[in-house]
């Protein structure tokens, strides 16, 4: 199979971490400047900085079979409401912790086919974020990984909000409550931390930077001992391209724009009303 | 280490008032590895039999009431282990008799009026007065005080995160507990605020003078959300002198023991792991990272009930000052605020109550 065409919104913040990423799947991706005229799939990444809604419209109408959107920036809800509307190409949304294989991993350690143990008290995730980080962005990133790793949450009780961060009362879907809070500080290197304390069974997992091919490291705690989840050595930033891969051969079906867009209303709901929807 | 480990004096005599839990797992195990500096000479309890249960190893004597231990001369040290609600009328007593220390465990008053009562009672009475929160005594907490506090810095967050095994487990990892103590789950029928006020005074305290120390120590609390975590912990976001911090505690029969306290700058980062309670697993390890550097400070052997005891001897021998009552009683005041704030809000918003499915 020749390598999928990937062509770059714009030459810009996002060039570099896409290549160097690509550089690590040569027989899967080819950075090319334009479009293939020949009718083979091709893949865009899309800037997600300022006014991203709009040109994904665009983009989305040059027939990509999919759509990569990096690291979007917080939009109005409204300004993409035509997105969903319209036929277009499946979205995956890059963002700095969702594609962790660790979120994968997390059901794998269940054992009783379930990602959070039985009898939940405490749900709490919890990120450190470079000095400099987006709150608004850092809080819809989030609500992705959680989305991704335990389901989407449905609503915002309550949140602190400061130049320190972020403490926010979530409640998933499900009625499960969850605390997510992230702490800006360049003492130590991005992570983000679950904690799920069970009646009789404890789930204790950590990831990287989205760029770190560190492993995230899944366990689970019971009365029998620890199971951790196999430590997988790559980022999430190629682990979401390889999701790219699969779903432009048909392998995956996903689309992740109707989850992303709730996230980033929800987060947009916050940040709007504390001053920090835009960088 | 103190120099009390190697003081030639007679030990000084303990008197116990009240034979539950902590008097048997936490302190009489802590004293049978100070031999030298400390005799347990009387316990008491109401239940006079249950004090004669726990005497008995130690070669002790049980009473029933807190006279009969206070008037007996051999007591140099009282320890107050009784319910909550007794504490600062018996520290008072203490005082009053003239004891050379009073251990008296968290909270030493249930209000900050009773509070004020027994601080002005040691105050006067010139009595010392050491709270058992053993964290504060804990080598690796004073070591970061002695060491690193200037290059804290300006610390935005602190988190104080406690995932335990129940009780039982880790008291019977400690001791033999004299069978038949009720559960931990408190008694059907106790309102949930109140429920979570008890669970910050009992758990969280351990942990709120570290906090108050690092997130500065007049400054104003606001609780900002709570909830009650069931059969006990709680998960409380509060704001303290424009500081977050999150306390968040909850067991499971499945836990590995994890007790934390983190403290976060733009540019530091400290992280206490505390070992567990009731065991003596040696102190908490603490880890700074700061200016790109990560220093860690191993593990002492000796952890924070073994230190509290070790300064009661030392303040006794006159080799260490006592703590000064008014911030024992700032320490108190500052939980107490939390508590009440946090049951408030529970009070508010009683859908936060987290009950455990089963």
């Amino acid at each position: 199979m020749s390598p999928i065409d990937v062509v770059l919104d714009a030459p810009g913040r996002w060039s570099e971490p896409v290549r160097a990423t690509l550089g690590s799947l040569p027989r899967s991706f080819a950075v090319v400047p334009d479009a293939p005229a020949d009718g083979r799939p091709w893949v865009a990444a899309l800037d997600g900085g300022s006014g991203w809604a709009v040109r994904a419209l665009e983009i989305a109408a040059r027939g990509p079979a999919c759509v990569v959107l990096l690291h979007p920036e917080l939009q109005d809800p409204a300004s993409l409401a035509g997105l969903l509307r319209v036929g277009r190409a499946p979205f995956v949304v890059q963002t700095h912790w969702s594609g962790s294989p660790g979120a994968a991993a997390l059901a794998s350690v269940g054992g009783d086919g379930r990602t959070l143990p039985a009898g939940l008290r405490v749900l709490d995730s919890r990120l450190v974020v470079p000095v400099g980080s987006h709150l608004g962005a850092t809080f819809a990133g989030q609500l992705a990984l959680l989305r991704a790793c335990v389901g989407p949450v449905a609503h915002v009780r309550g949140v602190s909000w400061g130049a320190w961060g972020y403490c926010a009362r979530v409640v998933l879907a499900d009625g499960t409550a969850a605390t997510a809070s992230a702490v800006i500080s360049d003492a130590e290197a991005p992570s983000a931390r679950l904690l799920a304390v069970g009646a009789a069974a404890v789930l204790e997992a950590s990831a990287p930077w989205w760029t770190s091919a560190a492993p995230a490291v899944v366990t689970r705690l019971d009365a029998r001992g620890a199971t951790t989840a196999p430590e997988v050595y790559e980022s999430a930033a190629r682990a979401t391209w390889r999701r790219v891969r699969d779903l432009v051969a048909g392998e995956q079906p996903g689309d992740d724009l109707a989850g992303w867009i709730d996230d980033q209303a929800a987060a947009f709901a916050v940040a709007s009303t504390r001053g920090s929807v835009t960088s | 280490m103190t120099s009390s480990s190697t003081t030639a004096t007679r030990p000084l005599g303990v008197g116990f008032l009240g034979a539950g839990p902590a008097t048997q797992t936490i302190h009489l195990p802590t004293l049978a590895r100070l031999g030298g500096l400390f005799r347990v000479v009387s316990v008491m309890d109401v239940d006079l039999g249950l004090a004669q249960e726990v005497a008995r190893p130690a070669s002790a004597k049980a009473v029933a009431t807190q006279d009969e231990l206070l008037a007996d001369p051999e007591v140099d040290c009282v320890v107050v282990c009784s319910p909550n609600s007794l504490h600062s009328a018996q520290v008072i007593a203490a005082s009053e008799r003239g004891v050379k220390a009073i251990l008296c465990e968290k909270p030493f008053a249930t209000s900050a009026a009773e509070g004020r009562a027994a601080v002005a009672a040691v105050t006067s009475s010139g009595v010392p007065l050491v709270v058992g929160a053993m964290h504060v005594f804990d080598p690796a907490w004073e070591g970061v005080r002695e060491r690193w506090w200037p290059e804290l810095g300006d610390i935005h967050t602190v988190r104080s995160t406690v995932i335990l095994p129940p009780n039982a487990a880790s008291e019977n990892a400690a001791s033999e507990p004299v069978p038949g103590r009720p559960p931990m789950a408190p008694p059907a029928g106790v309102p949930d605020p109140t429920r979570l006020r008890n669970s910050i005074l009992s758990l969280a305290i351990h942990d709120l003078p570290l906090i108050r120390a690092l997130a500065g120590p007049d400054a104003a609390v606001t609780v900002r959300s709570a909830a009650l975590v069931a059969p006990f912990g709680y998960v409380v976001d509060a704001q303290v002198g424009g500081r977050s911090v999150l306390l968040m505690a909850s067991f499971s029969a499945g836990a590995r023991p994890s007790w934390t306290v983190e403290a976060y700058g733009p540019a530091s980062a400290l992280t206490l792991a505390f070992t567990p309670s009731y065991v003596h697993a040696g102190s908490a390890v603490a880890t700074l990272t700061s200016r790109g550097l990560v220093r860690t400070l191993p593990a002492d052997p000796v952890n924070g009930y073994e230190a509290e005891w070790r300064a009661i001897a030392d303040i006794v021998a006159g080799r260490r000052p006592a703590p000064d009552p008014n911030d024992l009683l700032a320490d108190l005041t500052f939980a107490i605020e939390i508590a009440d704030q946090a049951a408030r809000f529970l009070e508010s918003e009683p859908a936060m109550t987290t009950e455990v499915a089963r």
